[in-house]
C-alpha cells in the first residue's frame, strides 16, 4: 500500500508537485495519468527516496519514506522512466547486481535471476551485453531488475513508452501477473487507452496538481454522457456564442477566432443542425472532431486542452 | 558489506569487458618512456610506429592541419602518416598493412567552425591492439583540444566562418591578419597550460645540458641510467588510471544506474567504496605488470618491490578519489575530462613524469616534488632505492590514507547532494 499525503515538491520556484494525496491498494493498479512535465516522475522520485519532498508524507506499507527510508525502500521495486542498466554487462549480470542491491544472495539470487530472465523472455540472450539488445528487450530487462526481490509495491514510470506493440503486450501481461500475486502497483502513463484498460484506480495530474481521481466509473461520471465537439476554422466568437445560446443542451467550453469546443449529448446526431446554425453565423469550418466520453474528454473538460499537444 | 562485494564484482566484470583500457593506461606511459630513453640516448629498444592512413574528404585547411599534426616533431616519431582514398585505405587495413584509418568527413572544417556536431571516423586494425589504441587516444586528445579551442577562440572562429560565408572572394588579407593576431595573442598567453598536445612537445628532453647541481636526490652509481625515467613512468600510469577510473562516475550517471542504486535499500557509500575497490584491483594489476617490466627491461632495482607496489596502489587510490571529486564538481562528462586532462598534463610535466627531477633545474624540481604526483614519485624512488626510514614511510602512508578518506567522503557527499541530477 502506498499512502501519499499532502505531497509537495519544489525545484527552486517551480512547484513540480502540489499538495498531492492518494492511496494505492494491494492487488490493484493505481494509474497516474498526465501529459509531459505534469509531475509524474517527480511523484515517483519522492516515493522512491530519490527526491526529498518539500512537504507532506509518503508511507510504504506504513514505513515513512523519509524517516524510515531503508525499510520503505526494501518493499519497493522501481522501474525508472529511463533505462537504468549496465550496458556492458549481460542480462544475468544486471539482474544479479540489482537483486543483490535488494539483499538477495547466493543460490537464491542465482535461481531468482534465472526465473526472472525467463519471465521477461530473455533466456536466449542471457550472456550477451545489454547494449546489443533492442529497445523493447532493454525495457523488459529494466522491468525484470525491478521485480528481482518480489517487491510488494511496484513503481512503474511509463514502462511502455517507446516500446513496440509486442514487447508492450508482454510488459502489460507481466504487470498484471504481478498484481494478481498481490502487489500494489503505481503506474504512470500518458496513454489514455492504457490507463483506461489497465488501471483499477486513476489520478489525473496536470502541472503538478491532481485534478481528478477515482475508479474509472467515477471518472466517467464526472464527464457525464456528453461528447466533446471540437471545431477549427474561422469564427466570429460573439456571433457564434449568441447563435449557440438558442441551442438546447449545448455548452460552450471555448470559443475564439480559430477554435470552438462544445459539450453536448450525442454530438453526431446534431451535427447537421449545428453546422447550419453556424453557417448562418458566418462560421467557416475546416475541421471537426468528436470525442466521446472518456478520460480524454474529462481531461479536456478539466484543463481546456488536449493531453497530447 | 555484502552489497560492497557485489559492487566490486559488478565493476570488475565491467573492467574485464573493457580490458584494453587498463592495458592502454599501462602501455602509453611505457611507450612514452621508451621515447624518452631514446631521446636521452639510453637503451636500444625498438620504437613502435603507428601506421596511420588518413582519408581527407574535406580537403580544407583545417583537415590539412590535422594531417600535419601527426607528422610534426615528436608525433612523427610515433606516427607514419599516409594520405589515401577511403576505399584504398580500407583495403590496406583489411590486408593488415596499417594500424588505423582516420576518415575526415567532407564539411569537417565548416562543422568545427560552426560548432555543430561532426564525427571523425577511426577504423582500427583488429589484428593489432596497442597501436590503434594509441592512435585513438591521441585523436581523442586532439578532439578535446578542438573543443577547448572553441571555448577560447569561439569568437574568432565565428568571424572566420562569417567571412567565408559572406565574401565571395574569400576573406581579405586584412581580415585574416586581424583574426590571426588575436588568436596568436591568446595562444601566447595560454599555450603551455591549455594545449593538451603539448604532451608530445615535452619529449624534447635534453638531459646532457642540464644543470649538474639540479639533482634532487643522490642516485646510487650502480643504478641503470633508465632508472631516472622509469618511476616517473609508473606515476604517469597511475595518473592515467586515476583519470580513466574517475570518469566512470559519469557513466553511472548517464546510464541512470546511480539513481537506481539510491532507490534501493543498499547504501550509496557501499556502492562508491565498491567502485573504488574495483578500481584499486585494476590499479594493482597494471602496477604489478609495470613493476615486473621495469625490473626486467628498465633496470629497476629489485629491492622493496612489494612495498613499492603497495605505495603505488595507495597513490593510485588517492589520485582516483581526488579526480573523482573534481569530476563531480563540474557539470558534464566532457567538462570533467577537459578539467582533469588540463590538470594532469601540467602536473605530470612538472611532477617528474616527462622529464626526471634529476634533469630539471633545482627550483623546478623543488616545486615539482611538492605536486601530489611529484611527492608520490619522490617517495616511490626512495622506496625503490631503500632510502626510506620505516617511520617516515609510515607517516607518509598515513598521510595518503587520510587524504584518501577525505576525498572519498567529499565524493560521497557530492554524489549524494547531486543524486537527482541527470
Ligand atoms: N531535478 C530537477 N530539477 C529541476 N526541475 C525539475 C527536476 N526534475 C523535474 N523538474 C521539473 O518538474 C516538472 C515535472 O517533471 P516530471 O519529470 O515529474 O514530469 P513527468 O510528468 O514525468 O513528464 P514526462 O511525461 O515528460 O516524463 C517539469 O517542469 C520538470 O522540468
Ligand atoms: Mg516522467
Amino acid at each position: 500500500m502506498i499512502e501519499v499525503e499532502g505531497l509537495q515538491k519544489q525545484f527552486g520556484d517551480l512547484v513540480a508537485v502540489r499538495d498531492a494525496s492518494f492511496v494505492a491498494h494491494p492487488g490493484k493498479i493505481f494509474g497516474l495519468l498526465g501529459p509531459n512535465g505534469a509531475g509524474k516522475s517527480t511523484t515517483i522520485g519522492c516515493i522512491s527516496g530519490l527526491l526529498q519532498p518539500t512537504a507532506g508524507h509518503v508511507r510504504i506499507l506504513g514505513h515513512d519514506v523519509v524517516t524510515a527510508g531503508q525499510a520503505s525502500r526494501r518493499q519497493l521495486g522501481v522501474m525508472p522512466q529511463e533505462l537504468a542498466l549496465y550496458e556492458d554487462l549481460s542480462a544475468t549480470e544486471n539482474l544479479s547486481f540489482w537483486g543483490a542491491a535488494y539483499g538477495l544472495r547466493g543460490s537464491e539470487l542465482k535461481s531468482r535471476a534465472r526465473e526472472v530472465l525467463e519471465f521477461v523472455a530473455l533466456q536466449d540472450r542471457a550472456v550477451e551485453p545489454v547494449k546489443n539488445f533492442s529497445g523493447g528487450m532493454q525495457r523488459r530487462l529494466n522491468y525484470g531488475c525491478a521485480i528481482m526481490h518480489r517487491p510488494r509495491v511496484l513503481l512503474l514510470d511509463e514502462p511502455t513508452a517507446g516500446v513496440d506493440p509486442q514487447s508492450r503486450m508482454r510488459l502489460l501481461e507481466m504487470v498484471k501477473e504481478q498484481v494478481a500475486s498481490g502487489a500494489c502497483v503505481l503506474y504512470t502513463t500518458h496513454y489514455m487507452e492504457e490507463a483506461e484498460t489497465l488501471c483499477d484506480e486513476l489520478a489525473i495530474i496536470d502541472q503538478g496538481t491532481l485534478i481528478a481521481q477515482g475508479d474509472l466509473a467515477e471518472l466517467r461520471s464526472m464527464v457525464g454522457q456528453r461528447d466533446i465537439l471540437r471545431l477549427t476554422g474561422v469564427f466570429h466568437a460573439e456571433r457564434v456564442r449568441s447563435t449557440l445560446a438558442n441551442f438546447d443542451g449545448v455548452e460552450v467550453l471555448q470559443a475564439d477566432e480559430a477554435t470552438l469546443r462544445l459539450e453536448m449529448r450525442e454530438a453526431t446526431r446534431h451535427l447537421a443542425k449545428l453546422f447550419e446554425a453556424l453557417q448562418s453565423a458566418e462560421a467557416d469550418i475546416r475541421e471537426t472532431t468528436v470525442t466521446q466520453p472518456s478520460l480524454e474528454s474529462l481531461f479536456i473538460k478539466l484543463t481546456g486542452k488536449e493531453m497530447r499537444e | 558489506m555484502r552489497f560492497f562485494t557485489s559492487a566490486v564484482i559488478k565493476d570488475l566484470h565491467r573492467h574485464r569487458r573493457d580490458f584494453w583500457k587498463p592495458v592502454l593506461w599501462g602501455a602509453i606511459p611505457l611507450v612514452v618512456g621508451e621515447l624518452l630513453i631514446l631521446a636521452m640516448g639510453g637503451s636500444d629498444g625498438v620504437k613502435p610506429r603507428v601506421e596511420l592512413l588518413i582519408s581527407d574528404e574535406d580537403d580544407s585547411p583545417l583537415s590539412g592541419f590535422v594531417k600535419g599534426a601527426f607528422s610534426q616533431g615528436e608525433m612523427a616519431e610515433l606516427f607514419h602518416v599516409e594520405a589515401i582514398s577511403q576505399d584504398a585505405g580500407r583495403e590496406q587495413l583489411d590486408q593488415g598493412e596499417a594500424s588505423a584509418l582516420l576518415i575526415i568527413p567532407a564539411g569537417f572544417q565548416q562543422a568545427v567552425l560552426d560548432d555543430t556536431p561532426c564525427q571523425l571516423t577511426l577504423i582500427t586494425n583488429p589484428a593489432q591492439q596497442i597501436l590503434p589504441g594509441i592512435a585513438e587516444e591521441t585523436i581523442s586528445v586532439m578532439v578535446d583540444g578542438a573543443f577547448y579551442g572553441h571555448r577560447l577562440f569561439g569568437d574568432e572562429l565565428r568571424e572566420i566562418a562569417d567571412v567565408l560565408a559572406t565574401e565571395e572572394d574569400g576573406p581579405t588579407a586584412l581580415q585574416i591578419v586581424r583574426v590571426a593576431t588575436r588568436i596568436g595573442a591568446i595562444v601566447e598567453q595560454v599555450n603551455e597550460h591549455v594545449d593538451p598536445l603539448s604532451i608530445t612537445v615535452e619529449t624534447e628532453v635534453d638531459v646532457p645540458q642540464s644543470d649538474p647541481q639540479g639533482n634532487v636526490s643522490g642516485i646510487e652509481a650502480d643504478v641503470a641510467d633508465t632508472f631516472y625515467v622509469f618511476p616517473g613512468i609508473l606515476l604517469m600510469a597511475l595518473v592515467f588510471m586515476g583519470e580513466g577510473l574517475s570518469g566512470d562516475i559519469w557513466v553511472e550517471r548517464r546510464q541512470g544506474t546511480l539513481k537506481r542504486v539510491i532507490a534501493t535499500p543498499s547504501t550509496l557509500h557501499a556502492f562508491l567504496a565498491g567502485k573504488l575497490a574495483a578500481g584499486l584491483i585494476v590499479i594493482g594489476c597494471v602496477s604489478l605488470v609495470l613493476l615486473v617490466i621495469g625490473t626486467i627491461y628498465f633496470g629497476l632495482p629489485g629491492k622493496n618491490l612489494p612495498l613499492a607496489w603497495a605505495w603505488m596502489i595507495l597513490s593510485g587510490a588517492v589520485l582516483t578519489a581526488t579526480m573523482q571529486v573534481v569530476q563531480l564538481w563540474v557539470s558534464s562528462q566532457r567538462a570533467g575530462s577537459v578539467v582533469t586532462n588540463s590538470l594532469m598534463f601540467p602536473l605530470m610535466m612538472i611532477g617528474g613524469s616527462f622529464f626526471p627531477f634529476e634533469s630539471m633545474p633545482t627550483w623546478m624540481a623543488t616545486v615539482g616534488s611538492w605536486t601530489p604526483n611529484g611527492w608520490m614519485l619522490v617517495q616511490l624512488k626512495a622506496i625503490l632505492l631503500s632510502q626510506v626510514e620505516p617511520v617516515g614511510l609510515a607517516l607518509a602512508a598515513s598521510f595518503l590514507l587520510a587524504i584518501l578518506l577525505l576525498m572519498f567522503w567529499g565524493g560521497w557527499r557530492r554524489t549524494w547532494s547531486t543524486r537527482a541530477r541527470h
